[in-house]
């Protein structure tokens, strides 16, 4: 079953980060719409996704990340995945998305890459 | 006369009233006037096995071996390969299996052979997100009893959990419809069954044009069950079954590499 709830962080102006659980699929992939797109309209367009207790994606979770990268990069920013297990790399690879989607390793590097310095 | 090189199919008939065992040897009968090199006789749908089965497999293997044709049984539950084992009869329909014939294009690597056939996994569940959460979950624990690598487990799962969305989102079910679904493993790999009373709907006539790139630009959020339902199993078969019933066969084969 889905955690029901997306975890938020703000952990600098501007980058948040978000970690919607153990799943992400149709019982959750809207609320994760939402709460990406509500980031993006108050103007933090870099978000971090932290997959590290992430077990299992469905189409409807990578979609919901996939619809939303295009509006934090016309914004300027982006939306980073992290912590990513070799279960849900495996599906980005089969949909092919592992090019066009930013992966970094850790939040050290997803928070590096939004700009914020080290430490 | 030269022989044709490509198989005829036919299935084995679940339920052996006089008119399908009839009905079954007429087919038959066609199928070897057109002397194929080879018969596959689809067992996917023996849910049990009776001794007039067993009579109607073992004249058939006649008839194929007095018409020098092959025969070869395909996704044969374990049912049937225990009964087949307890009579002896494994060395006649069981081996010599051609596996290298199968494609092995998004198969599943380092499956080891089928030698101790696990029962095969039934669920019935109603079309709605959470329960198919939980069925996703029952059939995960399935999955890991019967030794997959977790590539292809989690691939199976994905494919189940996703056609059941699709299901549930395009069948336009009834208050109280449930979808039926059926898994094993068998000698080439897996198996899967999804029933479901809903309208017509035929995953497999529906063409993907999938680009990521263009996907992501066109903010496109649906239509990636499909492309992973494709990708991740290597044959879909459709059905419309007495004009009542969807019934979606997908396979995934074991591969060779």
């Amino acid at each position: 079953m889905s955690d029901s709830q997306i975890r938020q962080e703000l952990i600098d102006d501007g980058v948040v980060v978000l970690n919607p659980g153990r799943t992400l699929d149709n019982n959750n992939a809207h609320e994760m719409v939402e709460v990406i797109s509500s980031t993006q309209e108050a103007g933090r367009n870099n978000i971090i996704i932290d997959m590290c207790d992430m077990e299992f994606i469905s189409s409807a979770g990578v979609g919901s990340i996939l619809g939303s990268v295009e509006t934090s990069r016309e914004a300027g920013g982006d939306i980073v995945l992290c912590n990513v297990s070799d279960a849900i790399m495996h599906v980005l690879v089969v949909l092919d998305l592992v090019d066009y989607l930013t992966i970094k390793t850790d939040r050290q590097q997803s928070a590096e890459f939004c700009g914020i310095p080290r430490g | 006369m030269n022989k044709c090189v490509q198989a005829g199919v036919l299935a084995v008939p679940v339920e052996l009233e006089t008119g399908a065992v009839e009905g079954f040897y007429r087919e038959f009968d066609l199928l070897l006037d057109g002397s194929p090199e080879l018969i596959e006789l689809d067992c996917s749908n023996l849910e049990h096995v009776t001794s007039s089965h067993i009579n109607l497999l073992w004249e058939a293997l006649s008839l194929s071996r007095e018409a020098s044709v092959r025969l070869r049984l395909t996704s044969p539950p374990g049912v049937l390969i225990r009964v087949l084992k307890a009579l002896d009869l494994e060395e006649f329909f069981l081996t010599g299996r051609d596996d290298d014939e199968y494609d092995g294009s998004s198969g599943c690597v380092g499956v080891p052979e089928l030698t101790d056939p696990v029962e095969q996994f039934e669920i019935s569940f109603s079309p709605d997100t959470d329960e198919i959460s939980r069925m996703r979950s029952d059939f995960k624990d399935y999955l890991r009893q019967v030794g997959l690598p977790d590539k292809c487990a989690l691939e199976l799962q994905s494919v189940f959990y996703e056609t059941s969305a699709n299901i549930a989102e395009h069948a336009q079910l009834a208050d109280g419809d449930r979808i039926e679904f059926s898994a094993r493993r068998t000698e080439t790999g897996f198996w899967m069954r999804f029933v479901d009373p809903g309208r017509p709907f035929d995953p497999t006539s529906v063409s993907l044009d999938y680009m990521p790139e263009a996907a992501a630009v066109n903010r496109r959020r649906r239509g990636l069950g499909l492309v992973m339902i494709k990708r991740m199993t290597n044959d879909i078969k459709y059905e419309r079954r007495d004009n009542r019933y969807n019934v979606l066969i997908l396979t995934k084969t074991r591969n060779q590499r």
